[in-house]
């Protein structure tokens, strides 16, 4: 009970640190979203019309649309707020504080991404409500509590995961002087060969295969086709399974360095 | 004029042996513009696998579009990135003195004193990648008609910059992280997209007063379109109106500055 009182003070702590700029924050989102779905609604739209027709691999227009905006709302939730900030600790030497409290590192950490998910969580439930208020459900979506609850779980595994995956890459900072560059990569990785930009359905047969193996569609694709109801309940159990594979690599990966990388650290300005 | 220049050259030399200091960041830079190069083209690649044309262009004349942008890209990471990311920093922090009493314009010295070595190696591929789609299309291109299209390429980083700065420059009056500059990032996908796929009050918004159309389309159209004089008038226009504002406006900035030393 002690131990968890702590855990929930960082919690409160870093869910009012998110929001603490109100005007940028939802300013920020809006903006986002919008030019989210105004570029990809415009672009679509010409693809669509160029072919002539309602549907293309799966995917009505309005489906589409519905696809590209849960895109930067998934990504959100499962990059957290805390990007880049272990990195930037361990370059200004503030990591040392970690060091000396009586609580787990990495628990501490994940706690605060775990705020930023909650955040993220409440920012999907309510553009999801207006979208579906405004325009209607699309004929291909199918929204039940089952797909909701598969979609909260992959969305909950791929979050895991990529906690694990940023904190490996960022605790490079113990030897390299900037390490943003390799965070920049995953994040364009997971653009393009995560179906971020583009659903995964429009890429060649055998390129989709061999992504499926990557954990990069585990970070957008996946998730977001379970809330929408494309995937069997099959590929959804052997999703959630590839998902949590990487988790596992990924957190031997990091306490590999986490390991290694501590007796590296300065701690500057001690 | 003779000042600035050769200031700025002072900058470059020491920009490039700074770079060299930290070669782990200098080649980390040049792979991550090259995952950004080949995403653009990846995804342009895969749209033309369920299209032909879109926005009246086919693949041939889409990568001259993209090289267009890469190369905006490049220029502005090159020349301005590092520069434009500290200023609302400085101005936040109060931190802006130094640039202030300098004997040179504060907007010119923020703007390019940090010339990114890195990033100009992925210029070069940039261009690269230009030369490359010039030479793989099929069809006949006067070598002045290039010429114009490289010159409007160069002006449209240059309108990049400008707008970039419109989103900054609130910070004076903002009290937050990093006033507008987010807002920009989220609308410079606009950039990547051809002008023609928009309609109605977005392409009106998106070619006055967030041009972000204008930048990289605009000289492509010129280019592959025929030379539209009314084009190359409406991207003019929109450079000089845009110029003219930014230094008013970073002048009323400057006067709502509070600086934190003195």
């Amino acid at each position: 009970m002690k131990n968890s009182r702590w855990l929930y003070q960082v919690f409160l702590t870093e869910m009012r640190k998110i929001v603490a700029y109100r005007f940028d924050f939802w300013i920020q989102f809006l903006v986002s979203i919008f030019a989210h779905i105004t570029a990809a609604y415009f672009l679509w739209k010409a693809v669509f019309e160029y072919n002539n027709t309602d549907i293309m691999k799966g995917y009505t227009f309005r489906g589409l649309m519905f696809y590209y905006l849960l895109v930067p709302l998934i990504e959100k939730i499962i990059n957290g707020s805390s990007m880049g900030l272990v990195s930037r600790e361990i370059y200004d030497g503030s990591l040392t504080r970690y060091l000396i409290y009586p609580v787990s590192f990495f628990r501490y950490k994940y706690v605060q991404h775990l705020a930023g998910t909650v955040i993220f969580f409440i920012q999907l439930g309510l553009t999801v409500s207006v979208f579906l208020m405004l325009f209607g459900k699309p004929v291909d979506v199918t929204i039940s509590i089952k797909n909701v609850s598969m979609g909260i779980t992959a969305v909950m595994c791929s979050g895991i995961m990529t906690f694990f995956i940023n904190t490996s890459i960022e605790m490079i900072a113990f030897w390299a002087d900037n390490v943003w560059t390799l965070l920049v990569m995953v994040r364009f990785s997971v653009a393009l060969l995560g179906g971020a930009m583009i659903p995964l359905a429009f890429f060649p047969g055998d390129f989709q295969q061999l992504l499926s193996y990557l954990p990069f569609s585990y970070m957008a694709s996946f998730p977001i086709r379970s809330f929408l109801g494309k995937v069997t309940v099959w590929q959804w159990i052997s999703g959630i399974a590839v998902t949590c594979l990487w988790a596992a690599f990924f957190i031997l990966v990091m306490f590999f360095i986490w390991n290694r990388g501590k007796y590296k650290y300065t701690g500057v300005g001690i | 004029m003779k000042r600035y220049v050769r200031l700025y050259l002072y900058f470059l030399r020491f920009s490039f042996s700074r770079a060299m200091e930290f070669r782990l960041d200098f080649f980390s830079r040049i792979i991550m513009d090259i995952f950004y190069y080949a995403i653009n083209i990846g995804f342009y690649k895969l749209i033309f696998i369920h299209t032909t044309l879109l926005g009246g262009w086919n693949m041939d004349q889409m990568m001259l579009f993209i090289s267009g942008f890469l190369i905006i890209d490049a220029i502005s990471m090159t020349v301005f990135a590092n520069n434009l990311w500290m200023i609302t920093e400085y101005i936040n922090k109060g931190d802006m003195d130094y640039y202030l009493i300098r004997p040179v314009s504060s907007l010119f010295f923020l703007s390019v004193r940090d010339f990114a070595a890195n990033s100009f190696v992925n210029l070069i591929m940039a261009v690269g990648i230009m030369i490359w789609s010039l030479r793989n299309y099929p069809k006949v291109l006067h070598w002045y008609m290039v010429l114009f299209f490289i010159i409007m390429i160069i002006l449209g980083a240059y309108l990049r910059y400008l707008v970039r700065m419109i989103f900054i420059i609130p910070s004076f009056w903002l009290l937050s992280g990093r006033g507008f500059e987010t807002v920009f990032f989220s609308l410079n996908r606009f950039i990547e997209r051809p002008h023609r796929i928009f309609t109605g009050a977005v392409r009106v918004i998106l070619t006055t007063v967030l041009p972000f159309s204008v930048m990289a389309s605009f000289p492509a159209g010129v280019l592959l379109d025929n030379s539209d004089i009314v084009m190359v008038l409406h991207f003019f226009l929109i450079i000089v109106i845009f110029h003219f504002v930014i230094i008013k406006f970073w002048a009323k900035g400057l006067k709502a500055y509070s600086s934190a030393s003195s």
